[in-house]
Order: structure tokens, then C-alpha cells, then sequence
């Protein structure tokens, strides 16, 4: 075929292009992916952002311009109402959707109504006519819109009509011959149908019969619709031919019904919704050893569902009446194995004793009790029990060395009696109101303590406590006690007061048990006359009660009246205001404030721990003084009337009668030589040896004016060995001041002659030397060797621990003044309760 | 002597009514609901004016001020209002008692509140300021503030510790008086002479101020469990007392013999009663009615 006969035979559709002249280059370059932009057909960009993949956003594709999501105003006014809009799902589709290729094209369809399709989701409503046709509407059928197929439509411009077969037509007999064949076939399938009963007569074949004769041969017939079968779609995953066991046994009626046997592999369960799969496959497993019976029908009741099934019970059950059979078997018969015999009497039964009952309060602890006139036990290991270690204290006793200052020898013994000896009895100071307070309810020693500290707060002679703080106490406890007491007074005083008017002690008891009994009706405390008074009716005096009250200023200007004055001519308002207005508020943050931050604490602990060193000369004293029990008996002998007794000042509340305490605490110790008289020389000496018998002598000496001139420190000063750390006093040293002083003291005591001051005169000093003004003294004892001064024991083992502390203290010469003035201070302390022993002592030398 | 004849009767609609008072002038009277209103009426012409809504509970008495412009009121919601008359609105409100407020008075002036409650206390309340604490508080009492009487210079408080408190504020002195049993009620007379108590064994004594002697005792009627008041009529001749059996009891102030009994027909309590303050009228309550009595009906100047 030549080429013209090719293009002949082609149809040629659309406009051709321009050829391509040769030569001639493309204008325009080829425009890459990248650069093409897909549009709508408004020429308008239509994917946006997520890399430029996403669909057209906004309304009306309104993203990125100033317009973009732009809600809709909203307005509406009585005049001129807004009509509910309904929104539709094309307010959110873009106008291509809507298009012919869009999503839901929009195109121009008959209605459901009229298109007449009978798939309308809504179910149809039966309706009978009530016009003269009945059934079905006629005219119906015709006004519908023929809503074919084209094939069906073509099928039947070629002369078919619903209902028959596809295909040539038939005659009478090749029909038959069809039937029959296809019966044939239909009845392979439909073996299972079962029919009670006679067989009826097939009625296919009597028709047949009927037409037979009839009908010609030569009419053809349209042949008989095939009905179409439907294969099962598969929609599990299981194997092929797989089908689920029925729950139902093999046996059971349902199972046994064939119409019924459904193969269903698996199904939903009814409520649950839970996916059960039962059912089981053909086939054996490639482990399974032998092949099971693979016609057998299997079902669930076949299978155990728990570990115990009937079988094996009873299986169990056999073998447990194997077993007691064999049991039988060996005791012959009876419950008892052969060779033995039962008892024929029960065996004793044992009798059971309870554990005694404790008595109430018992304590499993034995304290050894001590006879009260026996020796006291000084062995320490048989005090302290062999279990517990003993500590440097107890192996310094026991080495016979020197005791250790802080331990006093009474120490050893019970820790009780320490603590007993160590609250002295102080003469009651007036009613304590605070009783009913008592924080340390659960140590006794501790709360009567703290009762003790009250007294002396209230004396003011808080630095008397210390004293009657047991002394086994460690200083650091002591401090804490005393700030604890200090606490604990603090909290307890402010709520006295405040908490006084706001609460009422109950005046009845409490019933809380019995709801239901009967409350007598409240006094609110009726004096006894005013209700007897009341009830005799003798109203007026009897029953009158007139108080001050006080308004408040405000309700007297509001009220058109003068503020009421008192006698004095002052305001009531007014006072009424001042009274009221100390008396704040309590707050806890008052005692937060006011106790002691810890670094406060921290530095007074360790001047305490100084003090713990230096003060062990006081101690012995205070020892003495706990044990004499009655202070006030001491004081009305001594006839100075200066002379500083915590115990005896106990008496007088004045705060100028404590002047002179408060002066030896905190005064400088110069100015408190020159006011201290010492008592009068009534007594000669009869211990020499006691250190503290020189303030007696030193007492003894005349008054105040010339007593003032001495000067210890100028005799200090008279000394070669005087040492620098008192250098203010040995400054302001007098000449004129040591002869007098010698004179004095001559003339007054006679024995306490200066020479225990004269450091030319070490016998003398042997004997006086410890109870010279502390200060001086400690400065000779720093420069004299220590061991001639040997008086008691005790007093020498103090000496000497001050000794080296002063020692040290000298050695660090730049230790600050104020320090040293503590050290002074408590010297001076100690030397007061020193002369109060000495008192003492005097006092018992008179009984004697 | 007191032949009063009961001129109205007004059902109030607003629960039980606690108390009923008429106002300075005696032109009105403000009834205290337990459906937690007030109401102002005109008892003469039987007219309804004005609802006062806003307490939480129960008003349990109120009082008008000098110049009919407010209203103080105190209820079991533990609050004391001041209302103002012709808007009805809530002018102040006091939330410091704990308990129910039983008795509230003004002041000559009406610049003070007081208020009596069952928690033992008596308020003062400063009305000028907008100071929600009271400027005074009287606690001497040691049961509830059963009724408040408030005179130029004088507070005087009943309670049922049994005794009458007289705190005088030109003096600066506090008088209390032993009655021998709890006080219901108290007044006083109109020459600010004797005081009325109310006891609650049924018994209503006079007492002199002066001296706290016992003058008069007038018995006859039952108080029962009820806060029954009482009162003394305009000329200082009847001491009136409510009772349980319907009645008010009529005592003739010296002789002491009951003179008349002004019968309710409901038959329920009489609880409150209230004399007009300058006319021959006398305001009565009982459950939700509220009666007024008199001698004639009011010259109306209207």
C-alpha cells in the first residue's frame, strides 16, 4: 500500500501545528517542574504552603491576601432581623469541587421523586389507593422516567422482554430437554432438602404434560431465564475451607439440623462484639504425628475450659479410694497398724500456766536501792553497773588522781540524788499564779526547775538558776535549758493575759457521754446573797452591781455627749484607750524575735565553756550553799545588810533593792570594791586554811570611806611579779593606798594581816592567799609556782585549773577587754557566793 | 382604761412575722418576715408599700430611723442591714456577729446602729462612716441580748443571764440590775423611769432605774416557750403583754390587776406588739397577720 492510500484510511482530528521550520529555536524555554503552577480556572494559584502541596485555603481560596479568613460580621437589629442561616457543606467547598470534575459535581439531575427509584433511603410507605383502582398506582408506571440501562434498553429494541432468557428461541421440545437438564444439575445441589411425608407430584411435569398437546412443534419459544448464581465473596483471613466449631455439641438438635449448620469460620458474638473464632481446619500439622480423623465434626464441648474436668475428678477420686484401700490393707481393717494398740485411756493433758499478770506501773528495770544510812557506794564500777564503760572522770578516781574539776566527788553516786541536792528549797516568793501551766509535766526535776527559774525571774535573779541546774548537766545543756525556760515563759506569760477574757473555765462538768442529761441552769456566777436577794425579792442594793465602763469616743460624738470624765478630770474614753492598747496581740513572731538566733547561742555557749574553766573555784561554794537548806536564815544573822544573797534578796521585789545585784553583776569590779562593805570582823577565823575564810577577814574591815583607798592593785603592783594583764588598774595605782590597807587589816582582824598579800611572805600566803581578791590573787598565783598553795583539796585543784587558764590567757595576751571584764564578772560573782559560805560558816561557828 | 378595739387587720404574706413596729411617727408600721423579708405598710389604711429583700434568713426585728429614710434590720443570717426606705436598696451590711441578731435600734439621730444578738454581744455601729466593724463592742452580757433600748444617753440591754444592763454614756458607768430569772423582753416606760421585764416564768416586773428596787409585778399570762414582748402604753397607764392564749393582757400599771385583754381571733400567739408612739394605737402579730388596735381610727390628714 503507497502512503496516500495510508493517510487516506486516517481520520484526521483537531488543527495541526505549525511545522517546525528548520532552523528555527524555540522561543520560550522549557518551563521545569518546579515553575509549573497548577491554577484554577480563575488563573488563581490553587496549591498553597506544605511546600506549596496543600489544597487552596480560606474562603474562596482567600489565604494570604488581606482578606484571608475573614469571619463574617454578624448584624442584626429589631428592624431588620437576620434570617438563621443554615451553613452548608458548599460554604466549604472550593468552586471546582463543584465542578464536572470535582468532588460532588454539580449537574442537572431529575429528583428522587420524580426519577421514581425505589433505592430512595427512605423506606416506602405503603399506600393503598383509595380511588376505584386498587393496588398500585396506574398511571404511575408511565409518568416515571424509564430509569434502564442502555444494554437492557437495547435487549429490548431486539425483542426481548423481562423475564425471559437471553438467547435463540426454542422449541417446545428443545425447551423440555433444557429443563430437564438444568433440573438435573439444580438437583445436585439441593440434596439436603428434605421432605416428610408423601413426595408430591412434581408439578413441572403435568403442565408440561398439559401444554404438550396443545402447542404446536413449529412455535418457538423464548427460552427460560438463567438464574444467576453468586459465588460467596471471601472476607476472612482464615485457610481455605476452613469453618468454625459450633459451640453446640455434635449431638444436639441444632447442630443435627442441616439448615442451620451454618459454616461460618467465625462471627461476632451477639453482645460482646468480641471477634470468636472457633472452628477447625482441615488437615494435620506438620508436628502432628498421626493424622486425625479428618471427617470427624468437631465441636466446642470437646474441648476442657477448666483444669478440673469431671474425667479427671474422677480420676482423682479413684485414686484417693486406692490409696486409703491400701491403707486398710495394712492395718488390717482397723485404724491401728499391726503390732500396735490403742489406747484405751486419753493421754494426761498437760496443764497450761498463764504468765503472771504485771502489776500496773512495773517497770522491768531493778534499781538497786540504797540504805539511807549506809556508806555511800563509791565504787564506781559497782555504781555504774560492769556493762557500761567507764569514762576519764571515773579512771582518774579510781587512779587516785586529782578529781576532775567538773566532776564533783558527790557525782559518783546516783544521778538522782545529785539532781535533788542540786534544787535547793527556796523560801516560796508569794502565790505562783503560773501553776496551772506546766510545760515540763513529764520530767518532773525539769518542772520543778523551771518553777524555781519563775521564782527567780520574778526576783530577777535569772543568773541565780544556773546554780540549780543539776550538775551533771553539760554547759551546753544548761544554756539550752535556760533559753528553753526562758521560751516556755515567754509564751506562757503573754497568753495569761490575752487568753484570760477569751476563754471560761467550764463551770459544769462535761457530759459529752450522756447527750440527754439534764443541765442545771447556768449561775453566771450569782453570788449566793444576790439570789437570795432576787428570790425574796428584796431588789435594789442587794442586786445592783454599778461598774466603770468606758465609751468609746466615737459613740459620745455620735451621740451628742461629752466624753464622761473620771475624778481627775481626764477622759474615760482615753483611758480606756490606753489600756486597751498594750495590750497587743500575741504573736508567735514576739518569741521568734526575742529568743536567741543560733549564732547568738553559739558564742554564748562558748564564753560558758570559758566560764565552765574558770568559774570551778565558785563551785565548792555553791555546793555549800545547796546544802545549807535555808538562806534566809543565814541572811537575818548576818548583820550587813549589803552583803549580796540571791537567796536572802528573794524577799524584797523592789528594782532599786537590786540595785546592788545588778551593780556586782555588771559593774565594773573596781567600782564594786569600793562599794562593797564587808561585813563586820565578828568572828576570828578558825579554819586559816579555808580559802574563803579571808573575805571574812577582808569584811572585817573599817567602813567604806577609807576602805575605798586601797588598793589591791597597788600592792599587786608592789609585787615583782606582776603581770600585764591588769594594767588598767595598776595604772591608776595609788602610793598611799598600801600602808593604810595594812593598817586596816591589822587593826580589824588581827590575823588576816597584809602579809597574805605580800608576796615577800610566802607562808603567810600559803594560808590566805586563795581568798584574796580574785583578780590579784590570780595574778600572783600566775607568777608564784603553784604548789605552796596548797589549802583543800578541792581548792587547790581549782587554783590550779585557774592557773592555767590564766596562764593561757596570758600567753594570748590580745584577748579583747570585754572578755576579760566577763572573766571579772563572774570572779566577782563567785567571790559573792564566796562570802556567802563564809557567812554561813560564821553563822554555824556561833551556833557551836 | 384601754378599751381598744382591733381597727385592721393585714395578712402579710411573707411567712411568720417575727416583729412588728411601727415607724417614728406611727404613719406606718415594717413588719419582719421569716421568708427573709421586710415589709412596710400602712397599717391605718391597710396599704402594702414597699418589700425589703436580702437578708438570708429570718429578720428577726428592725426599726426605723429618726427621719423615715432608712431602715435597720438584723436577722438570723447574722447580718445587720440598713435599708434605704424608698429604694429598698441595701445601704450597709454588717457580718460581725456570730449569731443571730434578735434586737437592732437606732439612735436618737440616727447615726449609730445597735444590735443585740444571741451571741452575747452588742454592736455599736457607726452608720456615718463606711466602716464595716463597729465601733463599740458591749460583751459584758454572758447570755443572748434578748431586747435593746437605746435612750439619749443611755443603752440599756436585756439578757437571759437574768440581768438588765444599763450602760450610761454621760456617766461612763455600767449599771446591772439581777432580775433572779432570764429576761424575754424588757422596755421602758415612756418617762424613761422604770424598766418592764419580761421574765420567762411568766411574770412581767417593774423595776425602778434609779434604784433597781422592784415596783410592780404583773402576772396572769403565759409566755410558754415564745419571745413574748412587752409594752407600755402611751400614758404610762397599761403595761401590755402578749401571751399564748391569743390575748393581749392589759395591766393596770399601779394596781397591778389586769384591766383588759384584747382577744385575737386566730387564735395563735401574740408575740410582738408595738405602741404607737404618740396615739392611742397598738400594733400586734400573730403567725402571719399582723393587727392593729386603737382607740378610733386615725384623724387622717389625708
Amino acid at each position: 500500500m503507497s502512503d496516500s492510500e495510508e493517510e487516506e484510511q486516517y481520520p484526521f482530528l483537531g488543527t495541526p501545528l505549525e511545522p517546525i521550520e528548520e532552523g528555527d529555536i524555540p522561543k520560550k524555554k522549557h518551563m521545569g517542574v518546579q515553575d509549573q503552577i497548577a491554577t484554577d480556572k480563575y488563573g488563581r494559584r490553587r496549591f498553597h504552603g506544605a511546600f506549596t502541596g496543600g489544597f487552596s485555603a480560606g474562603h474562596f481560596n482567600s489565604v494570604g491576601t488581606p482578606e484571608g479568613w475573614k469571619p463574617t460580621s454578624f448584624k442584626s437589629s429589631r428592624s431588620t432581623k437576620v434570617d438563621s442561616k443554615f451553613q452548608k457543606p458548599e460554604d466549604f467547598m472550593d468552586d471546582e469541587d463543584m465542578d464536572d470534575f470535582g468532588i460532588a459535581p454539580s449537574v442537572v439531575r431529575a429528583k428522587s421523586e420524580y426519577s421514581g427509584s425505589r433505592s430512595s433511603k427512605k423506606r416506602e410507605r405503603v399506600n393503598f389507593q383509595d380511588g376505584p383502582i386498587p393496588g398500585e398506582p396506574v398511571l404511575q408506571k408511565i409518568l416515571e422516567p424509564s430509569k434502564d440501562t442502555v444494554g437492557v434498553l437495547l435487549l429490548m429494541k431486539m425483542g426481548w422482554k423481562p423475564g425471559q432468557g437471553v438467547g435463540p428461541r426454542l422449541s417446545k421440545m428443545e425447551k423440555r430437554l433444557q429443563k430437564r437438564k438444568s433440573k438435573l444439575e439444580k438437583g445436585s445441589s439441593t440434596v439436603n432438602t428434605k421432605v416428610y411425608g408423601c413426595a408430591m407430584k412434581p408439578p413441572s411435569s403435568s403442565e408440561e404434560s398439559g401444554s404438550d398437546e396443545d402447542l404446536d412443534i413449529d412455535t418457538l419459544f423464548a427460552p427460560d431465564d438463567v438464574e444467576v448464581t453468586f459465588s460467596k465473596p471471601k472476607t476472612d483471613v482464615f485457610g481455605m475451607g476452613y469453618s468454625g466449631l459450633d459451640r453446640n455439641s455434635v449431638l444436639s438438635a441444632k447442630q443435627s439440623d442441616p439448615a442451620k449448620a451454618v459454616p461460618d469460620t467465625f462471627r461476632l458474638m451477639d453482645k460482646n462484639k468480641k471477634l470468636a473464632i472457633r472452628g477447625q481446619a482441615f488437615g494435620v500439622g506438620a508436628f502432628e504425628e498421626e493424622d486425625a480423623d479428618i471427617y470427624a465434626r468437631d465441636d466446642m464441648s470437646q474441648y476442657d475450659f477448666a483444669l478440673e474436668t469431671p474425667a479427671s475428678l474422677r480420676e482423682k477420686r479413684k485414686q484417693e479410694r486406692a490409696a486409703k484401700e491400701k491403707l486398710l490393707a495394712i492395718t488390717g481393717g482397723e485404724d491401728v497398724i499391726e503390732g500396735f494398740e490403742a489406747a484405751k485411756k486419753p493421754a494426761s493433758q498437760k496443764k497450761y500456766f498463764p504468765p503472771p499478770t504485771l502489776p500496773p506501773g512495773y517497770q522491768p528495770i531493778h534499781k538497786a536501792r540504797k540504805s539511807r544510812f549506809g556508806p555511800e557506794r563509791t565504787n564506781i564500777a559497782e555504781v555504774k553497773g560492769p556493762k557500761q564503760a567507764l569514762d576519764a572522770e571515773d579512771r582518774s578516781v579510781i587512779l587516785g588522781e586529782k578529781v576532775s574539776t567538773r566532776k564533783h566527788p558527790e557525782n559518783t553516786t546516783d544521778e538522782n540524788k545529785t539532781e535533788e541536792l542540786s534544787i535547793p528549797e527556796l523560801p516560796p516568793v508569794g502565790p505562783v499564779d503560773d501553776q496551772d501551766f506546766k510545760p515540763f509535766v513529764a520530767d518532773p526535776s525539769k518542772q520543778a526547775r523551771y518553777e524555781k527559774y519563775l521564782q527567780l525571774v520574778k526576783i530577777g535573779a535569772k543568773d541565780a538558776f544556773s546554780s540549780l541546774q543539776p550538775k551533771n548537766m553539760s554547759e551546753w545543756e544548761k544554756e539550752r535549758e535556760r533559753t528553753e525556760f526562758e521560751q516556755a515563759a515567754k509564751l506562757y506569760r503573754p497568753l495569761s493575759g490575752m487568753m484570760a477574757d477569751r476563754f471560761a473555765r467550764a463551770e459544769l462538768p462535761d457530759e459529752s457521754l450522756d447527750p440527754l442529761a439534764p443541765v442545771a441552769k447556768m449561775s453566771h456566777g450569782v453570788s449566793a446573797d444576790m439570789a437570795a436577794a432576787a428570790a425574796s425579792k428584796m431588789f435594789g442594793k442587794l442586786t445592783r452591781i454599778v461598774e466603770d465602763w468606758a465609751p468609746v469616743s466615737l459613740v459620745c460624738k455620735r451621740m451628742n455627749i461629752a466624753e464622761p470624765l473620771n475624778r481627775g478630770g481626764k477622759s474615760l474614753c482615753e483611758i480606756a484607750k490606753d489600756r486597751a492598747q498594750p495590750k497587743s496581740r500575741f504573736s508567735v513572731f514576739d518569741i521568734l524575735v526575742n529568743s536567741d538566733d543560733p549564732f547568738s547561742r553559739f558564742n554564748k555557749t562558748a564564753d560558758s565553756d570559758k566560764r565552765t574553766s574558770s568559774s570551778t573555784a565558785g563551785e565548792p561554794v555553791e555546793k555549800e550553799v545547796l546544802d545549807e537548806p535555808s538562806g534566809a536564815e543565814v541572811a537575818k544573822s548576818s548583820a550587813s545588810e549589803e552583803l549580796i544573797d540571791p537567796f536572802e534578796k528573794i524577799k524584797f521585789d523592789d528594782p532599786a533593792e537590786k540595785k546592788d545585784l545588778f551593780k556586782a553583776i555588771f559593774c565594773d569590779s573596781e567600782d564594786e570594791e569600793e562599794e562593797e562593805t564587808p561585813p563586820p570582823p565578828k568572828l576570828a577565823p578558825h579554819k586559816p586554811s579555808e580559802a574563803s575564810q579571808q573575805n571574812v577577814l577582808r569584811n572585817t574591815s573599817p567602813p567604806r570611806g577609807i576602805f575605798a583607798n586601797l588598793n589591791l592593785d597597788k600592792l599587786n603592783e608592789k609585787k615583782p611579779v606582776i603581770s600585764g594583764s591588769d594594767g588598767k588598774k595598776e595604772e591608776s595605782s595609788a602610793d598611799t593606798g598600801l600602808p593604810l590597807t595594812h593598817d586596816r587589816l591589822n587593826d580589824s582582824g588581827g590575823v588576816g594581816s597584809v602579809g597574805g598579800h605580800d608576796v615577800a611572805e610566802p607562808p603567810n600566803q600559803d594560808m590566805y592567799g586563795p581568798a584574796l581578791p580574785n583578780r590579784p590573787m590570780f595574778v600572783q598565783r600566775h607568777k608564784i609556782p603553784p604548789k605552796p598553795v596548797v589549802v583543800s583539796s578541792s581548792d587547790s585543784s581549782s587554783s590550779s585549773s585557774d592557773e592555767e587558764r590564766w596562764v593561757e590567757k596570758d600567753s594570748s595576751s590580745t584577748k579583747k577587754k570585754k572578755k576579760k571584764k566577763k572573766e571579772r564578772k563572774k570572779e566577782k560573782k563567785r567571790r559573792k557566793s564566796k562570802k556567802h559560805k563564809e557567812h554561813k560558816r560564821k553563822h554555824k561557828d556561833k551556833k557551836k | 382604761m384601754m378599751d381598744y378595739k382591733l381597727l385592721n387587720t393585714i395578712k402579710c404574706q411573707q411567712g411568720a412575722v417575727r416583729k412588728v413596729r411601727f415607724n417614728i411617727d406611727g404613719m406606718y408600721c415594717i413588719t419582719c418576715g421569716s421568708d427573709k423579708t421586710l415589709k412596710l405598710w400602712n397599717p391605718h389604711r391597710g396599704l402594702f408599700l414597699k418589700n425589703y429583700s436580702g437578708h438570708g434568713s429570718d429578720v428577726m426585728d428592725a426599726c426605723g430611723s429618726s427621719d423615715s429614710s432608712q431602715i435597720l434590720s438584723g436577722g438570723s443570717d447574722r447580718a445587720v442591714m440598713v435599708w434605704d426606705v424608698s429604694t429598698g436598696k441595701v445601704l450597709r451590711r454588717f457580718r460581725v456577729h456570730m449569731s443571730t441578731v434578735t434586737c437592732v435600734r437606732f439612735n436618737e439621730e440616727s447615726t449609730l446602729g445597735f444590735s443585740g444578738s444571741l451571741d452575747n454581744a452588742v454592736l455599736i455601729w457607726d452608720l456615718r462612716a463606711h466602716n464595716f466593724q463597729p465601733v463599740q463592742n458591749l460583751k459584758d452580757a454572758k447570755d443572748s441580748i434578748t431586747s435593746l433600748l437605746v435612750t439619749d444617753h443611755e443603752v440599756v440591754t436585756s439578757s437571759l443571764d437574768c440581768r438588765i444592763r444599763r450602760y450610761d454614756i454621760r456617766s461612763g458607768s455600767l449599771t446591772t440590775d439581777f432580775v433572779g430569772a432570764p429576761i424575754i423582753s424588757a422596755n421602758m416606760t415612756q418617762d424613761g423611769q422604770c424598766y418592764v421585764a419580761g421574765l420567762d416564768d411568766s411574770r412581767i416586773c417593774l423595776f425602778d432605774k434609779s434604784t433597781g428596787e422592784l415596783l410592780n409585778e404583773y402576772s396572769g399570762h403565759h409566755t410558754g416557750d415564745y419571745t413574748i414582748d412587752v409594752a407600755v402604753d402611751k400614758k404610762d397607764k397599761v403595761i401590755l403583754a402578749g401571751s399564748t392564749d391569743s390575748a393581749i393582757y392589759c395591766w393596770d400599771l399601779i394596781g397591778s390587776s389586769v384591766v383588759n385583754k384584747l382577744q385575737h381571733e386566730d387564735g395563735s400567739v401574740v408575740h410582738s406588739l408595738h405602741t404607737h408612739p404618740t396615739g392611742a394605737f397598738l400594733m400586734s402579730s400573730t403567725q402571719s397577720q399582723v393587727h392593729l388596735w386603737g382607740e378610733e381610727d386615725l384623724p387622717q390628714d389625708d
